[in-house]
């Protein structure tokens, strides 16, 4: 591959993401090798490539745990960065719809999907590290940590939440459910503000990273709440009134 | 300038070692790192017999070896150390920063010397206090303590100080006197946030009841390691009160004053509900976010199972007479 090759091999991978253009064709771009066709094939498929590289943090969290990487107090590193994660997901998966809604883009569901799965993903293993090894599976410790520790209240919360909207995931559980799916869903908004207050409350002072998250988690439901607003409006135009009726 | 660490190591020669029990024995799963314990008494010693002359260097250093050899399940040894990367950069110092691993490059900025302690108040015969004077004044003392973070994280340190007790003395406190308040240095151009009284209203205060102040467990601490202490980690001159949580040792100290009444400490005063005045180790008080039930030792790996909190953070005999009678959940 050329400069040139590769230049326009990305611009080509970004329409591809933009819609413009089906697929990539990888001999326009000189590459031959059967391997790296199919790899290019299957990356340019948008969804699978963003699915991938959700992984990437979990790839770096065990080379930063294998080479003594996360500090003087690796397991308390452990859980923020396991739980941040989380959080930038859940957050990347409420961002889809107002993309969709301001782009007019269709079909993005199946993204919102993957990566609330990935904050389930990522929560998981906050949950388990924090049981095994931080408690070490010593349940007594365990039941007295979570009573007489607040905050893990909200982190409870914002897990039961997100673990009940994965499981919730097959077509046969949504059409199952019927209109319940929706509704359940909605509890994103809460257990994520949850989530937040888990971060803050841990913290005694130096608020600013959590409260950028918490600045663009209202944005995005303020995005929700204008929409609500505006489809209110104009279901009220559609409704028609009921006639007055007037004294002769 | 002069050369600080040679003038000041020339002085880091305890004329005796000090060891505290603590009431329980440290199982072996916490032994973090002796190899740079060790490693730091042959580079101190060979030093030492460059710098001084050979007579000095077979004191305390040796003395601990008899320790912690003949009597080893009561006593922390060099053994149960935390490795010195781990407290070096893992510091809460929010003058520099609310990041821990910060303060290991930022407060390089803090400018120690020239540097002096006034003693003040309720006092017969105020004082202020060059280091210097300071280090000639008070012979040192290896003290090795826990040290346990209202954050529920722990070390075990080797400091190097002596007694307040010593210092307090020399002052002669009036019969008055009740409290003894603590005033760490106000250097805005090296610690950021002083400049708009971030977070919390600077300089930091913190206190400790008269007999606090006097018990022996109570140390002013010049160095750790076997070193000068590093600036992160409160140089040239720190509290320490191994019983208390660690924000009651305050860093970088500049003036001790006796009073009458209870003065109004930083943290309790910015949040009084999360960090009591006596804010004494205890397990069976948890903070109001938080439990205080066990701890994690800085430095442990993965597997390695949480430390249980002991009451006065293992120091309840030394220290327990001092709250006989009193509430200890009211009085957090």
């Amino acid at each position: 591959m050329t400069l040139q090759q590769t230049v326009d091999f990305i611009s080509a991978f970004v329409r591809v993401i933009r819609k413009e253009q089906k697929t990539i064709d990888p001999l326009d771009f000189g590459i031959t090798s059967p391997h790296w066709v199919f790899l290019v094939h299957k990356l340019a498929d948008t969804w699978t490539f963003l699915c991938v590289i959700s992984f990437w943090p979990l790839v770096w969290l065990l080379l930063l745990m294998l080479f003594d990487g996360l500090g003087p107090n690796p397991i308390g590193e452990f859980h923020l960065y396991t739980g941040i994660w989380t959080l930038r997901f859940l957050l990347v998966s409420l961002c889809i719809t107002p993309i969709q809604t301001l782009t007019q883009w269709r079909g993005m569901a199946s993204y919102r999907q993957m990566f609330g799965l990935m904050a389930f993903f990522y929560g998981t293993l906050h949950v388990y590290g924090y049981l095994s090894i931080d408690q070490g599976w010593m349940w007594t410790a365990i039941v007295r940590d979570v009573i007489e520790t607040s905050y893990i209240w909200y982190g409870i919360f914002g897990f039961v939440v997100v673990f009940l909207l994965a499981i919730t995931t097959p077509k046969f559980a949504k059409k199952m459910m019927g209109k319940s799916w929706k509704k359940l869903h909605r509890w994103v908004y809460p257990a994520s503000v949850a989530v937040i207050l888990h971060w803050v409350m841990q913290l005694k002072g130096n608020l600013a990273e959590p409260f950028l998250y918490g600045v663009l988690l209202l944005m995005l439901l303020l995005f929700r709440v204008a929409a609500w607003w505006k489809n209110r409006k104009l279901m009220r135009l559609m409704i028609p009134r009921r006639p007055t009726v007037l004294d002769d | 300038m002069i050369d600080r660490i040679g003038s000041v190591k020339s002085r880091f020669y305890p004329k005796k070692s000090m060891t505290f029990k603590t009431s329980k024995d440290i199982p072996s799963s916490e032994i973090t790192d002796e190899k740079i314990w060790l490693g730091r008494r042959e580079a101190v010693r060979s030093m030492g017999v460059l710098l001084l002359t050979g007579l000095a260097t077979k004191t305390a250093f040796e003395s601990k070896d008899v320790h912690a050899e003949t009597s080893s399940s009561l006593i922390l040894s060099s053994r149960d150390v935390t490795k010195e990367k781990n407290v070096t950069h893992y510091n809460n110092f929010y003058e520099f920063s609310y990041y821990k691993e910060e303060p290991a490059s930022l407060a390089q900025a803090l400018i120690i010397d020239p540097w002096s302690v006034e003693v003040s108040g309720l006092v017969e015969h105020p004082t202020t206090f060059a280091l210097e004077d300071l280090q000639r004044l008070f012979p040192l003392q290896d003290r090795i303590y826990r040290l346990r973070c209202v954050e529920a994280w722990s070390a075990v340190i080797p400091w190097l100080g002596f007694p307040l007790k010593d210092l307090l003395s020399r002052v002669s406190p009036l019969s008055s006197a009740k409290y003894v308040k603590f005033t760490s240095v106000m250097q805005p151009e090296a610690m950021v946030n002083q400049r708009d009284n971030r977070v919390l209203a600077w300089p930091y205060v913190e206190a400790l009841r008269l007999d606090e102040a006097v018990h022996p467990l109570t140390l002013l601490s010049l160095g750790m390691y076997g070193k000068p202490l590093m600036k992160q980690n409160g140089a040239p001159i720190r509290l320490v009160v191994p019983w208390k949580y660690g924000f009651k040792s305050i860093k970088s100290l500049v003036k001790i004053e006796l009073v009458a009444e209870p003065p109004v400490t930083t943290w309790n005063q910015a949040a009084p509900e999360d960090y009591g005045f006596y804010a004494n180790v205890n397990p069976e008080v948890p903070h109001p976010r938080w439990s205080q039930a066990s701890e994690r030792p800085l430095g442990s790996r993965f597997f390695t199972p949480r430390r249980v909190t002991q009451l006065f953070n293992g120091y309840q005999e030394e220290v327990g007479s001092l709250y006989s009678g009193m509430d200890l959940r009211r009085f957090y």
